[in-house]
């Protein structure tokens, strides 16, 4: 149970006790802003920031899966962590982080979903907050009339409209309301659970109409944070995949221990996921095509030589 | 009637990297429904747009470039021959650092080079000399005299025609070189949002519908002294009280006194009829570029410029050939999705709709594609897209290029992220609605990278690198 401290003097420094900041039915995980992903994601930010461009692993996993995956695999590789620490070259770091590297990746998804979800699901949220704000408003108006809640405490709501003020109102409603949970306990319709829920999808909205307000920019910064702490993620999921095949090798069960990321096991920075319709070429290094220059010059073989890049007959596709 | 011309680009072959190459010919016409070029750094857009343009000027087609990076000019490297004493006034700078060689022995190893990429592409001497001889280029830099200076509030301070002919066009105009002026002096040029503005238009729109002066020190008189009773429905001090008007005077002539402000007002015009009319039998190429300015002022100087263009494309009787390209370089910032709303993003959006029917095309050229707002991808009839690593901007180009054909969709997905330096993924939709690869050709011009003020004088001074 998540305990919050009330903030009326008046009622004595007896904690109240609300129940888990659930998500609301319907919203997704992102809600969920003081989780472990959350905190993971906080915590080893500056590494994640530290992947540079040219290690990037192309993003041909499923995110979600990647990390339950891995998440789902911590238990067996927390049972050798004794016996790995004894492994020369391996990075030790990444072992202890992978936890966090996995958390944290499910968070810079989630921030990439949120950014790029569609406007209308702000409209949707923003509708539902105002739903929320007016019920919340009619219960503590009326809990005012019975002088449950000082009626002086109620004149700084506006219902004001826009994103930010619907989202911001409905936070100080719920902070009022929570404020004065030990005299209106009981006595109204209302339940702890619909207030800190209100007060989520304001944070919710919040969050939504800034990152709204920042596109793409955001955007832009969001999907390139999340292939950081993928790759981050991946490479630290590479090392104690080869720290359990030669801690398992003779037993032959490190598949099962440490799972391929990849459904089909293909190598991890193979083609694009979605195979192409049309006989695309194989990866790796290019035939070069049977492309004649112009003016009649002598054409390219695929013998030749790679041509510069630029010049006539060069590979469409680059090579790494 | 002339044939229709065609623009050589470079060679296709079919999306999946194989089959024969052949030339890629774009009919020029093609364009006046504007083309979007699109790829991550290094994918070569700015070598394909160079491409475009010479191509274009080949044509006989004007054109207008708008140059936010710096590298444009580069059009002026199009020596007319293979001669390593044209490239050895250039050489320094343009290699790496660690290239200790003489720089005699770097230019002709360059000339060498140029040579033998250019032959291999057909290119030969004789269309180099002939390019120099048939195009007249230009460089104008607003606000500093690097290249040509120009006088970008012009439309405020010299009477245009137009208020007699178009005046929602002159007044379009006039609106973006006040937003201009205010932004120079720190307030808020929001022509919607700021009374300032509203007062500053209004005073300038009666002096030249009067035919009188409208020089800022004029307005700086009938700001001390308003000509007129309202604004709207309010009284003049109710709109903007005494106070204010005074100390919006005290900026003005401020910024009048300050000698940097003199180069916003000196130069020529903002005049592009005159710009796009050939000198002396030879096309024009008028390159635009803000490099220079700080984010804002380029915004607002390019506003300037397209409110012209926009207000000069609607005076044109109608047309189905090309008779202008403009062509607008990372276009970034400057056409933004909704609700961000600069200067430059009506007119761009006006020019994408409207200048087909006057013969005018608009060819933009970002690496965020996500950027864009969609009514300017909805419009475009040509497409170039290179190499794009980030989900969110391949989305948006295979929406706009598959539209709901789900296996090219797919087909696309896989290969964008793939595509090599250079290569891009084309579809011109007057021709063929699949799209296949191009390799663009070797600019006719040595793309050096992007010049200093100083090597832009030097440029200018020998007479548009003559």
């Amino acid at each position: 149970m998540t305990t919050i401290d009330t903030q009326n003097q008046d009622q004595g420094p007896n904690p109240v006790e609300f129940p888990p900041t659930s998500i609301p039915e319907g919203d997704t995980e992102q809600v969920d802003v003081g989780s472990a992903f959350h905190a993971a994601y906080d915590k080893r930010l500056a590494e994640i920031m530290a992947v540079r461009d040219a290690d990037f692993v192309r993003l041909n996993l499923d995110v979600h899966a990647t990390v339950a995956t891995i998440l789902g695999a911590l238990p067996e590789i927390k049972a050798l962590r004794a016996p790995m620490s004894g492994l020369p070259g391996l990075n030790q770091s990444y072992v202890d982080a992978l936890e966090d590297y996995a958390l944290a990746a499910g968070e810079a998804n989630s921030r990439y979903v949120t950014a790029t979800t569609p406007p209308e699901d702000i409209n949707a949220l923003n509708d539902k907050a105002i739903a929320l704000r007016e019920t919340l408003k009619s219960d503590a108006t009326a809990l005012a009339h019975r002088g449950l809640i000082a009626p002086d405490r109620l004149l700084p709501f506006k219902g004001l409209v826009g994103f930010k003020n619907v989202a911001f109102e409905l936070i100080d409603w719920a902070n009022l309301l929570r404020d004065c949970w030990l005299q209106i306990q009981g006595k109204t319709a209302l339940t702890a659970e619909e207030i800190a829920g209100a007060k989520l999808v304001g944070e919710r909205l919040v969050r939504l109409a800034g990152l709204r307000e920042q596109a793409p920019a955001v955007v832009a910064e969001v999907a390139r944070i999340r292939q950081q702490s993928l790759t981050l993620l991946v490479n630290a999921y590479d090392e104690v995949q080869r720290a359990v095949e030669y801690l398992r090798w003779h037993e032959g069960d490190a598949d099962t221990i440490v799972p391929s990321l990849y459904a089909d096991g293909r190598g991890k920075r193979g083609l694009p996921s979605p195979a192409p319709t049309g006989p695309l070429p194989a990866p790796g290094p290019q035939p070069i095509p049977n492309v004649p220059p112009p003016n009649g010059a002598v054409a390219s073989t695929p013998k030749a030589p790679p041509v510069a890049s630029g010049l006539p007959g060069a590979s469409p596709f680059a090579t790494s | 009637m002339p044939p229709l011309p065609e623009l050589r680009l470079g060679q296709r072959i079919s999306l999946d990297g194989g089959g024969a190459a052949s030339s890629w010919l774009l009919p020029a016409h093609h364009l006046v429904t504007h083309g979007v070029i699109a790829g991550m750094t290094g994918s070569g857009k700015t070598g394909l747009l160079t491409v475009l343009v010479e191509e274009t000027l080949r044509a006989r087609v004007p054109v207008i470039l708008i140059d936010v990076k710096g590298d444009l000019p580069d059009l002026l490297l199009a020596f007319p021959s293979f001669d390593p004493a044209h490239f050895l006034p250039w050489v320094d700078g343009s290699l790496a650092a660690e290239d200790d060689r003489p720089a005699d022995e770097r230019a002709r190893h360059l000339a060498a080079e140029r040579e033998q990429g250019l032959r291999a592409w057909g290119i030969a001497e004789h269309e180099l000399h002939a390019f120099r001889e048939t195009t007249a280029i230009r460089v104008i830099t607003p606000g500093s005299t690097a290249g040509e200076p120009l006088h970008v509030l012009s439309s405020l301070e010299r009477r245009s025609p137009r208020w007699d002919t178009d005046p929602e066009a002159a007044r379009a105009a006039l609106a973006a070189a006040v937003s201009l002026v205010l932004r120079l002096l720190g307030r808020d040029p929001d022509p919607a949002r700021s009374r300032e503005h509203v007062l500053l238009s209004v005073l300038a729109e009666r002096r030249l519908r009067e035919g009188g002066s409208t020089t800022l020190e004029a307005l700086l008189e009938d700001l001390a002294t308003p000509p007129l009773e309202r604004i709207g429905a309010l009284t003049v001090d109710a709109f903007l009280p005494r106070s204010e008007r005074r100390a919006l005077a005290a900026a003005l002539n401020g910024l009048l006194a300050s000698p940097t402000f003199e180069s916003w007002r000196t130069g020529a015009a903002v005049d592009v009829e005159s710009w796009l009319t050939p000198i002396d039998g030879r096309t024009p190429a008028v390159i635009v570029s803000v490099a220079h300015l700080d984010d804002e002022e380029r915004t607002l100087v390019l506003g300037v410029l397209l409110e012209e263009l926009l207000a000069w494309t609607r005076s044109l009787p109608g047309s189905q050939r090309l008779r202008a390209l403009c062509v607008f370089d990372e276009v970034y910032g400057f056409l933004p999705p909704h609700p961000a709303n600069p200067p430059t993003k009506r007119p761009l959006v006006a020019l994408m709709k409207q200048a087909r029917a006057f013969g005018v095309g608009i060819v933009i050229a970002t690496q965020n594609p996500m950027d864009l707002d969609y009514r300017a991808l909805g419009n475009a009839g040509v497409w170039c897209i290179g190499r794009l690593q980030t989900d969110a901007d391949r989305a948006r180009v295979v929406d706009g290029l598959a539209g709901n054909d789900a296996a090219l969709a797919h087909t696309l997905n896989a290969v964008v992220p793939r595509l090599a330096p250079r290569w891009f993924v084309m579809r011109d939709v007057h021709r063929d609605p699949a799209p296949s690869l191009l390799q663009p050709r070797w600019t006719l011009s040595w793309l050096r990278g992007p010049m200093t003020r100083t090597e832009l004088r030097r440029a200018g001074a020998k007479g548009d690198g003559r």
